[in-house]
């Protein structure tokens, strides 16, 4: 569980969070939807400690954390393995062996069975993303940090880094909270939905949805995304 | 073979040019002028095969290489080690500048003359003043490739808690290559030209040296000839050496 009390953060003049208080439970996956400019990243970098609050605390129950980011953010001189592992260092550092088989199980599990070897200008975007993803999974976090992962690729490949993403997530409950700019998106993967809007930001609507992941048809997709707009528009 | 010899003319056809005609303007000037004053090219040659035949060449060339190969890799070993250190820590940046600015603003004769007051004339003041001299040049690359690594990066290895060892071999070294081989590839040129200078004023052999005999007995064919083997020396380093890091770090970079 991650719970946030009384947070406020500004940057020089301009106050982007201010008293803002809520919690994510464990293992629910929660997408943080909001315009631009928002303070949605300011708020992902607060609980990974990139950031320290003005003002208020936050409360952890592990510290076990892994964020994939907006870029991929890869060593452009490591390779996809070296990449994969970097996170491992911390965790075992003297099990070299073991580190590269977690790594391998990873670059099999997101499709780049072949590429190990390759170095990040040799990868397309949606592998970066891949890579970026396997790293996050490689140290087993408790919770994952997602920061608009997908947005830089295009409608067919978001769709495939949905389904690696579902997969990775299916084998351990994890906390995720993810900050996407697309409702598609939060409809398709979240538990839960939290609408932030003005500045500094409140807000306007935490949703949970309660269908099965598997249930969420484009039908049904299409019907919460209108439901949402209607919600945050009558705010 | 011949195949890869038409090739190598064709790509480079426009430098070869250019040696032809800057061959061709000193042999010019050196028939419009007085042997002693300017040597031709063929004169040069035969001075320069007269050196190598009599090992004159061979000796001096052996003294001064391994003169300028300790100043360097002191000059390098301390220059990169502040530089890593600098680049890390703002505070001991600040702390080093005033230094590395002293060095660079003196003229680099006034080391000479202080590093044979206090080593007196040989090997050890060359060494010293090529190993000063080249520590600015090698610190100021390594603060800069220290400077260009991606915060972004950083940032990433602070969520993943990279142990300090690891961030320092798979970040920053890697990072500070760049900065390296820039000051790597200008120290190279530069140390030479430094111990040369060194040895002419303050050493009993070595090239400069020989330099400085052929200049009080006006042997200018010699003088010309160890221009030559200077030039051939440096154009050598830059292949052995230069090339084949710059060609390492490109590799990341397909």
């Amino acid at each position: 569980m991650i719970e946030l009390r009384n947070i406020s953060k500004s940057y020089d003049d301009l106050g982007v969070l201010k008293n803002l208080s809520f919690s994510f439970r464990a293992g629910e996956f929660v997408c943080i939807c909001g315009p631009s400019g928002i303070g949605k990243t300011t708020l992902l970098q607060l609980i990974a400690g990139l950031e320290q609050p003005d003002s208020g605390s936050i409360h952890y129950q592990s510290h076990k954390l892994a964020y994939v980011f907006q870029e991929p953010r890869l060593i452009p001189w490591c390779n996809v393995i070296e990449n994969i592992e970097i996170g491992l260092h911390a965790l075992m550092p003297q099990d070299k062996p073991l580190r590269r088989k977690t790594c391998n199980q990873l670059a099999l599990q997101v499709g780049l069975d072949g590429f190990q070897h390759y170095y990040p200008a040799q990868l397309s975007g949606g592998m970066k993303q891949r890579v970026s993803l396997a790293r996050a999974f490689a140290v087993d976090p408790d919770i994952l940090l997602l920061d608009e992962p997908f947005s830089s690729l295009n409608d067919e490949l978001r769709e495939v880094m949905c389904r690696y993403l579902i997969d990775l997530l299916a084998a351990k409950p994890r906390t995720s909270i993810m900050v996407t700019h697309n409702i598609d998106e939060a409809v398709r993967l979240a538990d839960r939905i939290i609408f932030l809007q003005h500045r500094p930001c409140k807000i306007v609507l935490d949703h949970t949805i309660k269908v099965a992941l598997s249930d969420r048809n484009w039908k049904y997709r299409m019907e919460q995304i209108e439901l949402m707009q209607t919600l945050t528009m009558t705010d | 073979m011949m195949a890869s010899i038409i090739r190598l003319f064709t790509e480079r056809k426009y430098y070869i040019l250019g040696i032809v005609i800057l061959v061709a303007g000193w042999q010019a000037l050196a028939m419009a002028s007085h042997p002693l004053i300017v040597a031709s090219p063929l004169s040069t040659i035969t001075a320069f095969l007269d050196m190598l035949n009599s090992g004159e060449l061979g000796k001096s060339l052996v003294v001064t290489l391994k003169r300028q190969l300790l100043g360097l890799a002191l000059g390098v070993v301390a220059g990169t080690f502040l530089g890593v250190l600098g680049g890390l820590k703002h505070a001991l940046d600040s702390m080093i500048m005033p230094a590395i600015n002293a060095v660079l603003a003196t003229p680099s004769v006034i080391f000479v003359v202080i590093a044979m007051v206090w080593f007196g004339q040989g090997s050890t003041q060359v060494i010293f003043v090529t190993a000063l001299l080249i520590t600015p040049i090698m610190y100021l690359n390594s603060v800069k490739g220290i400077h260009s690594i991606d915060s972004q990066l950083l940032q990433m290895a602070t969520v993943y808690q990279v142990p300090g060892r690891v961030r320092m071999l798979k970040l920053y070294l890697p990072g500070l290559l760049n900065g390296f081989i820039a000051g790597f590839s200008l120290s190279v040129a530069s140390s030479l030209r430094i111990t040369i200078m060194a040895e002419l004023l303050g050493a009993q052999n070595g090239i400069g040296n020989a330099i400085f005999i052929t200049r009080s007995y006006l042997e200018t064919d010699k003088l010309f000839a160890w221009t030559i083997t200077l030039i051939i020396l440096v154009a050598i380093m830059e292949t052995v050496v230069f090339n084949p890091l710059h060609k390492y770090s490109k590799k990341w970079q397909a």
